[in-house]
């Protein structure tokens, strides 16, 4: 009887063991940026959804697959929240990128190199649609030139969307005061930077604060657009010779600007250094006040309001919201070239260059790899970017323009495309320029010095120690050589 | 009836005659007891503040790369102008909401103790309670909207007094953003600390102001020679505290200027914070801590001191 007993207990225990193998589940989460399928609020009364159609379907395919969709807090930034996921091994296995910050990021090992995915067959792209042989087909070669991590020979990330950066501008509040504001695609808004200046001095002198913008450390990307895109306008002529060999045009990575500092090709001594810095402060007094603490959703809302007439912003995730908001005419302009009329040191070119471009994709994090699920992973990664699913996730809430072939750009962002024409910007802001150390330290001294607590010369003195260590640092911390470089 | 039972209990089994281990025995239940909170004090508290010790010693990303480098992030720490200014901002900021937060509290508990309804005192009290439960980071988002320079409740306030001349951008000048700091959470009146100094000021007999009112002590009289003085540990305990809570405080530096403009607001535990989670410096950040503890116990040590001392003067 005790035997029979323990027979069926056995039984019942192997029976018990497969059945919970059989049933064992993979759970795969995912951050998806502005797409993340929100609630609807009075201030967001249209959110994204597209993704939670997405996902379904994709669970009804994979039964025992479960995909998880991760909201990022808007009250830290990015980086903080990737060093505290990753630091407690809780990263998503899937999280929005831009191609600069995993660039910064690689050497913490906390990406997967995507180079042979992207050489299989993506079976969700349709047959005869480009990528369906091969996945990396999908999307031009120009994105996949932009994003290639030339220190590390690997490709970290699957750029699906383009984005570009300009100035919205009230036309009814600017037609008022007497001011043109009609824009043409092969100018800008302003022929070059000395006109934008007098223009929003003119809006000053009306009585307004020309321009809302952010320059608050915690979310200082708006400042962070003038400061690499005017400081590529400074150096332009000597980029490709601080370009590791054989490289096609990219902006610069952490190695190369690193290097030309050690390598004397960049100083803040140089004169051209100066004159960028004092460009910089002659456009300071157009700031509205405040603009060191404030944050974006406030210099938003100062736009929308009436109160100024400029705004810089996301030209194309900021779209849908000025579109849904204004109750005034608006338009999109770009930065005005910086020529010789602003600065003898200025490149004199007639382009302005482009703050954005290819820099939205997916990674896959070494979460995949830890857990041993890195096909499950990549299999959804390749499901979600196919253009069948990415087309209806960007007609659903258009906020960037879709990079892979086959995909038309809504037409709410139409009017940005012609911005992705622009030649790249090849100095891009001063965290990935050089390290976040030097983009926090940087900022600071500019505030500094904009707001008269430093002058030129120790602002000079003070950029020159910190780009001197940070470059040392960046080198040692990497052991990277420096010798490519000949002027 | 029980609870004098149960305290007479204890204190037999801790104070009786018996040999140590007898004793120890006895008590176990208590030992025992006293296992769970000490054990999770050992692991969440003081693990963690003697591994900022053991880190502050080494490079350290939060990741793989742990590089033993001695001493030379406190070495970094003294040539660290953010560290030094961020230093002086601290010193100044502590001290003043010390001041603040020590003596308006104090005033506050007097006033209720002066009170002559029960029923007006009961009120007061929970007036004064009241804001403990207003979750800080609200009242943070809410002084931010009342330094906005451009719609904000100050900026406006002086305008509709015809005082144009004096709005301002109370965060984004480096003049003024530290004095808007410290004058967040205005009129200062804590709970706890007022709640100390309330407790303190109740403990005094009612005969010795009965006796200084006799003897014709007006109130600031018996406030100098009687409540102050009798109340001395009381208002030692809430300084200590005060400067513990101000030099630990990042949270505020963080939501309404994150250290800015320049390093004009920044402070050390904001600096901490940015080394460990913005550039991934653990060990630096580490370094950092332990200056701080360091600081924060030696001013609870000589704090301690002085009012010990003068109460025995």
């Amino acid at each position: 009887m005790f035997k029979r007993l323990l027979f069926v207990l056995l039984l019942v225990l192997v029976f018990g063991a497969f059945t919970g193998l059989a049933q064992d589940e993979v759970t795969i989460f995912a951050t998806v940026g502005a797409y993340y399928p929100d609630e609807p609020t009075d201030n967001n009364p249209d959110p994204p959804r597209m993704m939670n159609e997405i996902v379904a379907e994709y669970e009804a395919m994979n039964p025992g697959v479960n995909i998880e969709l991760i909201d990022t807090p808007d009250n830290i930034s990015g980086d903080q929240w990737r060093s505290t996921v990753f630091n407690g091994q809780n990263e998503p296995h899937i999280i929005v990128n831009n191609y600069i910050r995993v660039w910064q990021e690689q050497g913490n090992d906390w990406y997967v190199p995507l180079n042979n995915y992207i050489e299989m067959p993506n079976p969700y792209i349709p047959e005869g649609t480009p990528g369906h042989e091969r996945w990396a087909d999908a999307i031009p070669d120009v994105v996949w030139n932009t994003t290639f991590h030339t220190g590390s020979g690997n490709q970290y990330v699957v750029t699906v969307n383009a984005v570009a950066v300009g100035f919205y501008y009230n036309i009814d509040m600017l037609e008022a005061n007497g001011i043109d504001a009609e824009f043409d695609i092969s100018y800008s808004l302003w022929q070059d930077w000395a006109t934008m200046i007098d223009e929003m001095g003119a809006v000053a002198e009306a009585g307004y604060e020309p321009l809302a913008m952010s320059m608050s450390t915690a979310t200082p990307y708006t400042y962070n657009w003038f400061d690499g895109t005017s400081l590529t306008s400074f150096y332009i002529d000597h980029i490709e010779s601080w370009w590791e060999p054989g490289a096609s045009w990219h902006a610069l990575n952490q190695r190369e600007f690193a290097c030309a500092i050690q390598n004397g090709l960049i100083s803040a001594n140089d004169d051209a250094f100066a004159d960028w810095l004092q460009l910089l402060a002659d456009f300071e007094p157009m700031w509205v006040d405040g603009y060191a603490t404030m944050t974006w959703d406030e210099a938003y809302r100062l736009f929308i309001t009436g109160e100024v007439p400029f705004l810089l912003g996301n030209a194309a995730s900021q779209t849908l919201n000025v579109t849904r908001d204004a109750d005034f005419n608006w338009g999109i302009s770009y930065f005005p070239p910086i020529t010789e009329t602003s600065s003898p040191h200025a490149a004199n070119n007639d382009s302005a260059y482009l703050v954005g471009g290819f820099t939205a994709g997916f990674t896959m994090t070494d979460r995949a790899r830890r857990e041993g699920i890195e096909d499950q992973v990549i299999d959804f990664f390749m499901y979600m970017t196919a253009q069948p699913q990415w087309g209806r996730v960007v007609t659903d809430s258009p906020r960037s323009i879709p990079t892979q072939f086959g995909l038309d750009v809504p037409d709410a962002l139409k009017p940005t495309v012609a911005f992705l024409e622009l030649p790249i910007r090849a100095l891009k802001d001063p965290d990935p320029r050089l390290s976040r150390r030097y983009g926090e330290d940087h900022r600071r001294l500019m505030q500094e010095y904009f707001t008269g607590q430093i002058d030129l010369e120790t602002l000079i003195a003070e950029e020159d120690r910190l780009m001197t260590r940070e470059a040392r640092v960046v080198i040692a911390e990497n052991e990277w050589t420096c010798d490519f470089q000949m002027e | 009836m029980f609870r004098s039972a149960t305290r007479s209990s204890s204190y037999s089994l801790l104070h009786s005659r018996a040999p140590l281990p007898r004793r120890l025995w006895r008590a176990k239940w208590l030992y025992l007891a006293l296992l769970v909170p000490v054990t999770l004090l050992l692991l969440f508290e003081w693990l963690p503040a003697f591994s900022a010790l053991y880190n502050s010693l080494y490079i350290w990303n939060g990741g793989k790369v742990h590089i033993y480098v001695g001493l030379e992030h406190y070495e970094r720490l003294l040539s660290d102008r953010t560290f030094r200014v961020a230093l002086s901002n601290l010193v100044g900021f502590v001290i003043f909401r010390v001041v603040m937060q020590t003596v308006l509290p104090f005033f506050a508990a007097e006033m209720i103790i002066n009170l002559r309804s029960a029923r007006w005192s009961y009120w007061w009290k929970i007036i004064f309670v009241f804001p403990m439960v207003v979750p800080t980071i609200l009242n943070y988002l809410i002084w931010r909207f009342i330094y906005n320079p451009q719609v904000g409740l100050l900026n406006e306030g002086l305008e509709l007094l015809g005082l144009d001349a004096y709005t301002h951008a109370w965060l984004g000048d480096p003049l003024t953003a530290m004095w808007a700091l410290s004058f967040v959470r205005f009129p200062w009146l804590p709970t706890l600390q007022f709640l100390i100094i309330l407790g303190g000021l109740q403990t005094i007999p009612h005969e010795v102001h009965e006796s200084a009112s006799i003897d014709g002590a007006g109130f600031w009289r018996r406030l100098f020679y009687i409540d102050i003085p009798m109340t001395r540990r009381q208002i030692t305990l809430a300084m200590i505290l005060t400067m513990l809570f101000m030099t630990q405080r990042f949270d505020l530096f963080l939501v309404m200027t994150d250290g800015g403009p320049g390093y004009s607001t920044m402070v050390p535990a904001l600096q901490l914070f940015q080394s460990a989670f913005s550039f991934l410096e653990f060990g630096y950040a580490s370094a950092i801590g332990v200056v701080l503890f360091v600081g924060m116990l030696a001013l609870t040590v000589i704090n301690l001191r002085v009012s010990s001392g003068a109460a025995a003067g």
